[in-house]
């Protein structure tokens, strides 16, 4: 059977099935944020007020979007699960859903199916150090955690945020990140890659893993998330390597493709694991044992 | 020795010669196989593999096909065995400049026909000795009579009918379609990076297999093709369904020999009706 | 109520079975000759159109229950901003009884009963499944592409059906025939049938399987699966693959889906369709990053997806040995050579 994992979901062995007819829930926008030239956030509510009360997650899952007519598509939710009443979600412009998105009004309706899939150990990292490694829109699910983690301050030790994108104006959630920074209990390294940083610019000039390495975190006690592009992982992983952090303390989120988002249309099949069931989220340790198809 | 034995021993020759002499990196043919249905295809690179291309009447596939796969590609220059029609095929990648010539080898074999009881194609071929290969394997065959008659005796069958009748025929046929597109894939015509059916933004062709969706995509399918489909079958030889796209293929054709005395892919240097624009152009059309 | 599982069928017991289901409101589907050679899985009111020789049905079985295509909700977009949601509703209750699917077929609704009966149950599988019966015939001649010895089936497995027919006479079905009740869904069929069938007489046995050697061990294909996932292997074995979707669309096991939005300007359909690993867009994603980006890793996804991925998530081998995939081949390939080819390797 399928290798155990930390936090995954309750499975048929242990809880009763959950009925699903692929239905989406009624969301209306009630705000839009320009991110960059090409991403948007949206906060969401439930249009069924009762259903906007019943509706719980975690930090790290996902939901099934979409602007009816275009279709459905899968992104993390990226506001935190102490913030109550609303849900937020960061989307880049890249393909027909998406599209159609970035189309949209406040006071439009969309349609939303989750909360899907597992989440961030945050039972794990009370009382560790934590260290959170973005690159790019990966910020997103990160940001949900990071709220979380800043809403129950006490119950985590240091809290480091390196955040980088390709330049100053690909960077997300720009407010936030200055919110971040002035923090006196956070600390908060920003960077742009070479060639991206503009005159006003204040942060560090760098790719996020050497900007890693300069910001020097301790890997004592401490729990590295990370989400970015592929080509960013990768070497993210390499200077935690180097900076002397586990691999089972590190984590990330997958993006695979989904259809269904519980594990049946087979797309975010990797291994004996599907993505959306298994993860999103997973330990650096268990993406090294699985097929690289992700 | 069986014609089909000196056949498949002058196209082993020629491969392990082409092959050590590092001519090409690979030889795609085909691989006679007891009790198989189908010779399938074979993609050897050494000399020593060549002992298992042979020819015989299960050869259907037109290897054509393969010559513009990325991963054959990246195998290195290509021989490839090919029969008559096949060529034809062959003619229209290089006129739409998706293969060069200098890229491929072609070893022509010889054809009496393929099928138990002939392919369609096979009764009415006018090509069964291969043209413009580098090399022509078998034995001589003999062209059959009239072939021209019963060319696309598919389609005037159904010219027969009426708009009604065509009509509930085609819906009855597109119906079954599960869009696997088997069809598209063993095209060596259909080589878009990326399909019209695959494309969302916006969504030109629906992809459920419901009558409107499979309507859109056969007909698309089709059109893509006019003018350039070479009649080698191999759509509706794969079709799980059994869907007579032969018959679509054929209506096409026979148009463009009816109003443009052309048809496609007789030699690489053919100018396409669809696609060469003349100032001079004196017919009525799109432009 | 007879404790005996097996029955005799007279010879009419199938014309019979046909006329009485259907007046008691049941729906028969039964396998039937629309074009020369073709048999499907399609409705039948009299037992005159149920096919009586075929090796098996062109279309698996699955369909009945998990369709190519099938509605999940429709839309309504309202002049006032608001849209309007109809959640499609589950599939009537009447009774459906399968007449004449193969063995095979029925042991694959296990695979599929996995898929979308764990964690979350999928509503209108369900609702499909459990008004089913499934009336399996045995197999008396099975096609040169049949293997469902190697992956563990007989001609005449039991798994999956409700009630497993035997031919006595020369035909599969029509003439006197055993019926075997494997399920209590399978005793009520026999129970509606009346005096066409009877407890079977002491010491009846059903004939014995068609002979069909096994080609390879499963266990020795997991074996080298495990172990096989970089192997230059699948390269030289995919080459001829030209990445249709023939092989799954007609396995009885496949259940990968799409789901998509089909709509006019102010209204539409999310519907879910059949899709297939081998397709180069399955695992594309928007940005371009696609994690199996050439065909013989969509090759190998398939196989590795039936033959360990699945088992070791579910318990069972995703794969009955049905042969569609093998009779379908554009490129004439076969599953069984592949999967023969992989258990020699392990054993060296």
């Amino acid at each position: 059977m399928s290798r155990a994992m930390p936090n995954v979901p309750a499975t048929t062995d242990d809880h009763a099935l959950i009925p699903m007819d692929y239905t989406s829930s009624k969301m209306r926008i009630a705000s839009i944020v320009d991110e960059t030239s090409d991403v948007k956030t949206f906060r969401l509510t439930f249009c069924d007020e009762q259903e906007g009360e019943a509706f719980d997650y975690r930090a790290g899952q996902f939901g099934l979007y979409s602007v009816f007519g275009a279709g459905e598509a899968t992104f993390c939710i990226a506001s935190s699960p102490t913030r109550k009443g609303y849900m937020e979600c960061s989307v880049k412009r890249a393909g027909k859903v998406t599209g159609e998105l970035h189309q949209c009004n406040v006071g439009d309706i969309v349609g939303f199916r989750g909360p899907y899939g597992n989440w961030f150990p945050i039972d794990l990292m009370k009382g560790k150090n934590l260290v959170f490694v973005g690159g790019g829109i990966g910020l997103a699910p990160l940001r949900s955690l990071i709220w979380n983690c800043l809403d129950l301050r006490d119950q985590f030790g240091e809290i480091a945020i390196v955040y980088g994108a390709r330049s100053v104006s690909d960077l997300v959630y720009k407010e936030e990140l200055e919110t971040w920074r002035q923090m006196e209990d956070v600390s908060t390294v920003l960077t742009v890659d070479p060639g991206g940083e503009t005159p006003e610019w204040e942060g560090e000039v760098g790719f996020v893993p050497t900007v890693l390495e300069e910001a020097n975190p301790s890997a004592d006690n401490a729990i590295v998330i990370t989400c970015g592009p592929p080509i960013m992982i990768k070497f993210v992983m390499m200077s935690l390597e180097k900076l002397g952090f586990g691999h089972e303390g590190i984590y990330t989120t997958l993006e695979n493709r989904m259809k269904c988002g519980i594990g049946k249309c087979g797309r975010c099949n990797v291994g004996n694991l599907y993505v959306c069931k298994d993860g999103p989220v997973f330990s650096y340790s268990q993406l090294q044992e699985l097929p690289q198809e992700f | 020795m069986s014609p089909e034995a000196s056949t498949a021993q002058s196209l082993a020759q020629t491969a392990a010669e082409m092959l050590s002499q590092g001519q090409v990196a690979l030889v795609i043919g085909y691989a006679p196989t007891e009790g198989k249905r189908l010779s399938p295809p074979v993609f050897v690179t050494t000399p020593e593999e060549a002992q298992r291309l042979g020819f015989d009447s299960r050869c259907f596939g037109n290897l054509s096909v393969y010559l513009w796969s990325p991963q054959v590609r990246q195998m290195g220059k290509t021989a490839v065995v090919v029969k008559g029609c096949d060529v034809r095929a062959v003619n229209v990648l290089l006129r739409e400049n998706v293969i060069k010539r200098e890229d491929i080898v072609l070893i022509g074999v010889r054809c009496g026909g393929v099928g138990d009881l002939p392919a369609h194609k096979c009764t009415v071929c006018d090509c069964r000795d291969p043209q413009g290969c580098d090399v022509v394997v078998g034995d001589a065959v003999d062209q059959p009579d009239g072939a021209a008659e019963g060319r696309y005796s598919a389609a005037e069958a159904l010219e027969e009918k009426s708009l009604d009748e065509r009509r509930e025929f085609w819906q009855r046929q597109l119906d079954k379609c599960i869009r696997c597109y088997a069809c598209r894939q063993v095209c060596p015509l259909c080589y878009c990076k990326r399909c019209i059916v695959e494309k969302s933004t916006p969504q030109w062709v629906e992809t459920s297999a419901h009558p409107r969706g499979n309507l859109s995509w056969n007909v698309v399918r089709a059109f893509h093709l006019a003018g350039r489909c070479v009649g080698c079958g191999e759509c509706e030889r794969v079709c799980p369904m059994n869907i007579p796209l032969g018959a679509i293929n054929q209506k096409m054709a026979k148009l463009m020999e009816d109003e443009y005395d052309f048809r496609s892919g007789m030699s690489p240097e053919e100018k396409a009706p669809f696609t060469t624009f003349s100032t001079d152009d004196t017919d009525e059309g799109i432009l | 109520m007879p404790t005996n599982k097996l029955y005799e069928g007279v010879s009419d017991w199938l014309q019979s079975a046909v006329e009485t289901l259907s007046a008691a409101g049941m729906t028969v589907i039964a396998p039937t000759q629309g074009e020369p050679g073709v048999v499907n899985l399609t409705r039948v009111t009299s037992a005159e159109a149920i096919a009586e020789r075929y090796d098996n049905t062109l279309l698996p079985l699955k369909g009945q229950f998990f369709p190519i295509t099938e509605t999940l909700l429709e839309f309504e977009r309202c002049e006032d901003g608001d849209v309007e949601i109809q959640t499609e509703p589950l599939p009537a209750p009447d009774e459906v009884i399968v007449l004449g699917c193969r063995p095979c077929d029925a042991a694959a609704m296990g695979t599929m009963d996995k898929v979308f009966q764990w964690d979350y149950d999928d509503v209108r599988y369900r609702a499909r499944r459990d008004r089913a019966t499934l009336v399996a015939f045995a197999c008396t001649t099975p096609s040169p592409e049949c293997f469902c010895t190697s992956v563990g089936g007989s001609p005449h497995g039991d798994e999956g059906s409700d009630v497993l027919v035997f031919g006595l006479g020369g035909d599969d079905s029509g003439g006197r025939v055993l019926l075997k009740v494997n399920t209590d869904k399978g005793r009520q069929f026999i129970d509606r049938l009346g005096d066409r069938v009877r407890p079977a007489s002491e010491g009846v046995q059903p004939p014995s399987p068609p002979e069909l050697a096994r080609r390879f061990d499963t266990d020795a294909v997991k074996a080298w699966l495990d172990e096989g996932f970089d192997s230059d292997f699948w390269q030289q074995m995919a080459l001829s693959c030209l990445g249709c979707g023939a092989c799954s669309f007609l396995c009885p096991t496949c259940h990968c889906f799409d789901i998509v939005d089909e709509a006019t300007w102010n209204r539409g359909q999310r519907r879910r369709n059949w899709d297939c690993c081998s397709f180069s867009l399955f695992t594309l994603h928007a940005s371009g990053h696609n994690p199996r980006p050439e065909q013989f890793s969509r090759c190998r996804q398939r196989i590795m997806h039936k033959f360990k991925y699945f088992p070791e998530r579910f318990g069972r081998i995703a794969c009955v040995g049905c042969g569609r995939c093998i009779r379908a081949c554009a490129a004439g390939r076969s599953l069984a050579e592949v999967l023969t080819e992989v258990d020699a390797r392990q054993k060296g």
